[in-house]
């Protein structure tokens, strides 16, 4: 019988921190490097110019589209990319890469997540663009009658909406990377659904179905009356980001596993039932 | 070989289905390079998995520098003093051999940048990929990708290093780097790795362990391993019929093991002879 006489006393530092964030720093800068990124980025801001040139069918078709249209390719691309970082280390039947170090699964998802700052950036640096350049235009057609003006201009809490989507897309994109095997088909589904849930944005602008919607588009217009409501607008918001922290607890394993998917559900079921308080309609 | 025990295991066992793969394991090891032989599916692999701490065991216990990987601080502990080299290392393909084993070494918490570049450069030169390190891993043969896996598994100068076939895919002058590269670590700390190469294990091992069925069949030195074969080898035209093994060697003579024949041609046991013995008796025992 041998006596163990190396031992370590039972006081083990939890996992280092720093390195998270040195890790979030190195998948960040991969994440900027992702070419997903930059074609949906590029074509992002090429369907916006298209857009802004379009000449109107009718008043706020410009103020509806414009955002959903210049941020469509560049959720595509963060979801492509999403599903490939999160996926890293299930893919090819093979066992995680250094499975045995200090920094576990958990840790990776916390940096693959954080990389998603990136192309949230990328989403801001793009409504910017579209806030800035339409307020100088002097704003978009709205309305009809005596309601009408020529001069609406997105609210901040309108701009930011697409930058929230891209986070909450990104963030379940590496969720869904880490839960599955596979990535390609996933990526195809993601591909198919994101056109509809972004592109196709007046399905989403119905009764009811606009508290849950990714992208929630303004002017709403109910029994004749078309209403730009920033209440409903910053509580849809809220919304957004109880899904992004959603889908941020459904990539992790362990703790605060259980806390973030319960804190994020009731954040998102309390956003929606304010949009229908405060909402007009 | 140092008496301080860095790995205890008592009654370890673990089963896939109605498979055993470690039966009731008792051992203990300390400091130095410690070869594991067995067949395929010996329990090897899974052995090593146990020991890395990604693998639990169904009953009995592993003690790693005293602690209990089935405990998470002290599974981390055991981890931040850790090595490992799996069969399938997993690398990212996109990733060149740099960039990979930069990621690994911030995965065990090497954080402070230039330290980490002067510490990801030292295990590239240490398997002899300095001249490559820029490139993809996807473009690198599978030898190559193996060291950049052994690499990674230097890295942070680690305590435990546990290697599953770390010779696999290499050509014999890289075998001969690793031979140096790991008995340098054998000095200081623990190397276990399993192999299908006895003149591996003769080369660097001080300890070598047999498994077959997960069951350990030898635990000594290599020498002592050919000497279970001393006076049980002989050579002869054709093969014998009371042989337990008969094999044709490169000169074409036939080597046997097992009880030799009165006026039997007897040889100096090699650690092939020795290994071929115990697994042959313990397969017939079975």
């Amino acid at each position: 019988m041998t006596v163990v006489l190396e031992s370590l006393t039972s006081e083990t530092p939890p996992t280092d921190r720093s390195a998270i964030v040195e890790l979030a720093r190195i998948e960040s800068f991969r994440m900027s490097r992702r070419v997903s990124i930059w074609i949906g980025f590029a074509l992002s801001g090429l369907l916006a110019m298209t857009e802004a040139r379009n000449v109107e069918d009718w008043s706020s078709q410009k103020y509806q589209s414009l955002v959903p249209m210049a941020v469509l390719p560049l959720t595509i691309g963060v979801y492509v990319a999403g599903v490939r970082s999160g996926n890293r280390d299930r893919s090819h039947r093979r066992p995680p890469l250094a499975e045995e170090a200090p920094l576990d699964g958990d840790a990776r998802a916390w940096a693959r997540q954080a990389s998603l700052l990136v192309p949230v950036a990328m989403a801001v640096l793009l409504m910017a663009v579209i806030g800035v350049a339409s307020r100088i235009e002097g704003g978009f057609e709205v309305g009809a009658g005596l309601s009408r003006t020529d001069s609406a201009v997105h609210s901040v809490f309108e701009l930011a909406q697409p930058a929230l989507a891209v986070a909450v897309i990104g963030a379940a994109a590496v969720a869904i990377g880490r839960a599955l095997r596979r990535s390609g088909p996933a990526i195809v589904l993601g591909m198919v659904l994101l056109f509809f849930a972004v592109g196709v944005y007046w399905l989403w602008n119905d009764h009811l179905v606009y508290t849950t919607a990714l992208l929630q588009v303004q002017p709403m217009g109910f029994d004749r009356r078309e209403v730009i409501h920033t209440p409903t607008v910053i509580f849809h918001d809220l919304y957004l980001i109880g899904l992004a922290a959603l889908f941020v607890g459904l990539s992790l394993r362990q703790a605060p596993r259980r806390r973030l998917i319960g804190g994020s559900i009731a954040l998102a079921v309390v956003a929606v039932v304010a949009q229908l308080v405060v909402s007009p309609f | 070989m140092s008496g301080a025990a860095v790995i205890e295991l008592t009654s370890l066992s673990k089963r896939y289905g109605s498979t055993p793969a470690v039966d009731g394991l008792d051992w203990s090891g300390g400091r130095g390079v410690i070869g594991l032989l067995g067949p395929n599916g010996a329990g090897k692999s899974t052995l090593l998995r146990m020991l890395a701490t990604v693998l639990a065991q169904d009953s009995g216990a592993i003690r790693v520098f005293g602690l209990d990987p089935a405990v998470a601080d002290e599974r981390l502990a055991i981890r931040r003093r850790l090595g490992y080299l799996p069969q399938e290392a997993g690398l990212y393909r996109n990733f060149t051999a740099y960039e990979l084993v930069d990621y690994v070494a911030v995965l065990k918490e090497i954080t402070n940048r230039p330290s980490r570049r002067d510490e990801v450069r030292r295990v590239l030169a240490d398997v002899g990929l300095t001249d490559d390190m820029h490139r993809r891993i996807r473009t690198l043969s599978a030898g190559m990708q193996r060291r950049v896996a052994l690499a990674a598994a230097l890295l942070g100068h680690p305590d435990l290093l546990v290697l599953d076939e770390p010779s696999a895919g290499l050509d014999p002058d890289q075998r001969l780097r690793l031979r140096t590269v790991l008995s340098d670590v054998g000095q200081r700390a623990t190397v276990v790795l399993s192999t299908h190469q006895t003149d591996e294990v003769a080369a660097f091992c001080q300890r070598v362990l047999v498994l077959d069925r997960g069951r350990l069949l030898f635990d000594g030195a290599p020498r002592d391993l050919a000497g279970r074969a001393a006076d049980r080898v002989w050579v002869s035209d054709a093969p014998d019929a009371g042989a337990l093994r008969s094999w044709v060697t490169g000169d074409g003579d036939i080597r046997n093991i097992g009880m030799p024949p009165p006026g039997a041609s007897v040889v100096e046991p090699t650690l092939d002879d020795g290994y071929l013995l115990i697994a042959t008796e313990d397969g017939a025992r079975t």
